[in-house]
């Protein structure tokens, strides 16, 4: 791998190698540009560091402590923080639906919320080269949204129990159903700069880290094409600071390496750490903030789950975990809110079920041992929906300092009637849908997941923190990019998205880059 | 954790064993046997009322017990590990715990005049019930949180448990044998390690 000096003054510094970094530093490393990314966690190497153990994996979360407040406190750490490089996409379940055209427009559409300064059609041709480089499996023709230009390189993975549950109790209801679209090999896979990828063995483990490189997270794809093109990716190292010169540009990124404290020059600086570290950073830095904006729009997308015991042997441990999608009720027509959501089958390893169940259900003792007596015949369903910006939900710096000695964050999230609204409507279609395919002792978890907004783009410089480029209004060498930025929470996953709006920005900024250059 | 052997240890070990494990798995799983706790955060006197509420919480006979959570719960609070957030609400993690079971003492106390470890299984359950239902209000619990101390040691002591090969392989979990993935995922359908 290269290396540069931190005297060096680097093209690029690139702080997370995450869903919106990664692309990033492969883009501008392929442009031949002096490309330098920071990583706070490791470079695991999953066949021989992954072991099959949910407790042993908690090691690619993100541990550093968050206050959570507010009426609905947010559970950070699993399910929506990793650690290492792959930041979240080591933890994420590769779940990739396409956002809709009308998730970018929910202002417009319904008069709450915030419309993106970019469309559908923008990031368009972005999703289609993401599913290929990927290698998304999933159905084609794909029945919800626009028609595609190309359909997805590769055939749905088989199936799990929970998602032959799921089809059982939708059909009668005429909600339609498909295997999902996952950012998952179904077929070996060949990818340039990259090399082969294995085939999924249907280990059902996506959440707590793919040993087999099955699963599309950067660091099996990203992180080694950036690799070949020169980029260099600096492990364990914690950016805390970032540094200006007199005209107010940033002029290097200092950093702890092994408790010491380094600093590595550079032209350019990409903030790709997420939406609590992102925000983080700008405010313990004072900058980019003349908006007020930094920290504020915390979104979590509502992800009710309702989870059942059947009669069939389900083996809820096998397969992927959420491997069938329903988007019929993206615009449900007798809601009573804005937006909508899409439902998901779930599967679930034995640690994060036996938690939910202890926290949701307060059950312990002689109830708990036997209900998870049960496991193996455990399947859930769940929602995956619009989450509104508000004024009550945000991020701060506590007066509380973390083991580095940094303020911790403290997070406020408080569901809206909207969220609460669209979460009934949810939860009454799974349970028609659980109650067809047969459950029984059914339980509800009331959740949402995905940290999303904190630092929103816009077109105007006093409501928005980066502008449709992702670019600072402030610094005009600063760029977020991750899920910081997106104004409105979408009704689907975020990750693909984050990682097309990430090309995007890479490429506006290599056109500004070479018209500065000639 | 305890070393004592549980019925189903030979079971347990020709799994663990096998050529399903792949070996970051096994060397992990493994290591859960060998790790013989001490307590070095809680004193004594806290450490054992600790090992009982994990009992009464998993619904173990101390003379039988699979796991004791108290171990690695005493080794996380020892190094104040997180695991990536608390309820801003509650004091650090070492703080509350440490609060907490002073209150399960005290209420002990205010109820039944006598110690909580020395107290019938039916009244050590009423205190726990009183506490979870936040029906608790004197003393250390008009400043802690009972029903989030309850949540918070409940959901921790049951992610250490169930973690423990002996447990996982008493639901029927076998999970962990993944080394040649599975292939066989209709509903009712099993492979051949799977009951």
């Amino acid at each position: 791998m290269q290396e540069y000096s931190n005297k060096d003054s680097v093209d690029a510094v690139i702080i997370g190698t995450g869903a919106g970094g990664a692309p990033i530093i492969a883009r501008l490393a392929e442009a031949g540009l002096k490309v330098v990314a920071l990583e706070a966690g490791k470079f695991w190497n999953p066949k021989k560091d992954f072991a099959t153990d949910e407790r042993e994996q908690n090691k690619i979360i993100w541990n550093y402590e968050r206050l959570s407040a507010g009426d609905d406190p947010i559970p950070f750490g699993k399910n929506n923080s990793g650690f290492g490089v792959g930041g979240s996409t080591l933890a994420y379940t590769a779940y990739t639906p396409r956002p809709h055209p009308d998730d970018f427009t929910i202002n417009t559409d319904f008069g709450v919320g915030k419309d993106w300064p970019i469309s559908y059609e923008d990031l368009e041709p972005y999703f289609d080269e993401l599913e290929s480089f990927l290698g998304v499996s999933g159905p084609t023709p794909y029945p919800w949204g626009p028609d595609r230009n190309v359909g997805y390189p590769l055939p749905p993975n088989p199936i799990n129990g929970a998602a032959q549950l799921m089809e059982i109790g939708c059909e009668p209801l005429n909600i339609k159903t498909v295997p999902a679209a996952n950012a998952i090999l179904s077929a070996p896979y060949h990818q340039e700069h990259v090399g082969e990828r294995e085939a999924c063995i249907n280990r059902g483990f996506c959440q707590a880290g793919c040993s087999t490189g099955a699963k599309a997270s950067t660091d099996v794809t990203f992180i080694p094409q950036a690799i070949h093109f020169g980029a260099e990716i600096r492990t364990e190292c914690f950016v805390t600071r970032l540094n200006t010169n007199e005209s107010g540009q940033i002029s290097s990124v200092t950093y702890l390496k092994n408790g010491q404290e380094e600093t590595q020059f550079c032209k350019t600086v990409f903030i790709c750490a997420g939406a609590i570290e992102t925000p983080r950073l700008l405010l313990m830095n004072q900058l980019a903030n003349s908006s007020g904006q930094v920290g504020k729009n915390f979104m979590a997308n509502v992800s009710t789950q309702i989870w059942g015991e059947f009669e069939e042997l389900v083996h809820p441990y096998k397969g992927i975990p959420a491997s069938l999608i329903s988007e019929d009720l993206h615009r449900p027509k007798d809601a009573d809110f804005a937006s909508g959501y899409l439902l998901q089958s779930i599967g679930v390893m034995p640690i994060t079920y036996a938690s939910q169940l202890c926290r949701a259900t307060g059950m312990w003792g002689k109830e708990l041992r036997e209900k998870m007596a049960a496991y193996n015949h455990v399947a859930g369903i769940n929602i995956h929906g619009e989450c509104l910006p508000y004024e009550h939900n945000y991020v701060e710096l506590s007066d509380e300092n973390d083991e580095l000695g940094l303020p911790k964050p403290r997070i406020f999230f408080s569901n809206g009637t909207n969220e609460k609204r669209l979460a009934a409507h949810g939860e009454k279609i799974m349970e028609k849908i659980w109650d067809i395919a047969g459950a029984k002792n059914t339980f509800k978890v009331s959740r949402n997941a995905h940290i999303i907004g904190t630092c929103r783009m816009g077109d105007d410089a006093t409501e928005a923190v980066v502008n449709a480029q992702g670019k600072s209004f402030d610094i005009p060498n600063l760029y977020i990019s991750d899920n910081s930025l997106f104004p409105s929470s979408l009704t689907v996953n975020p990750t693909l998205t984050i990682m097309a709006v990430a090309l995007r920005i890479a490429d506006k900024f290599l056109q500004e880059y070479s018209t500065s250059k000639n | 954790m305890d070393n004592k052997t549980h019925q189903n240890q030979p079971e347990v070990n020709a799994l663990l064993n096998s050529e399903f494990l792949t070996e970051p798995t096994r060397k992990v799983l493994q290591e859960r046997f060998e790790k013989v706790g001490t307590n070095r955060f809680f004193d004594d006197a806290s450490f054992s009322l600790l090992s009982v509420v994990c009992d009464l919480l998993m619904d173990q006979d101390s003379e039988n017990r699979m796991v004791n959570s108290a171990y690695a719960i005493d080794e996380r609070l020892l190094h104040d590990k997180s695991d990536g957030w608390r309820y801003d609400s509650m004091p650090p993690d070492p703080v509350m715990y440490q609060l907490g079971l002073n209150g399960i003492k005290e209420t002990a106390s205010q109820l039944f005049d006598k110690k909580f470890i020395d107290l019938h299984k039916e009244q050590q359950i009423e205190i726990l019930n009183a506490v979870q239902s936040g029906k608790v209000k004197d003393g250390i619990w008009k400043n802690l949180d009972s029903k989030i101390f309850f949540e918070e040691l409940l959901a921790e002591t049951a992610e250490i448990f169930f973690s423990h090969p002996t447990v996982q392989v008493s639901i029927n979990y076998v999970g962990m044998a993944d080394a040649k993935g599975w292939t066989k995922l209709k509903l009712n359908q099993s492979e051949n390690l799977e009951n």
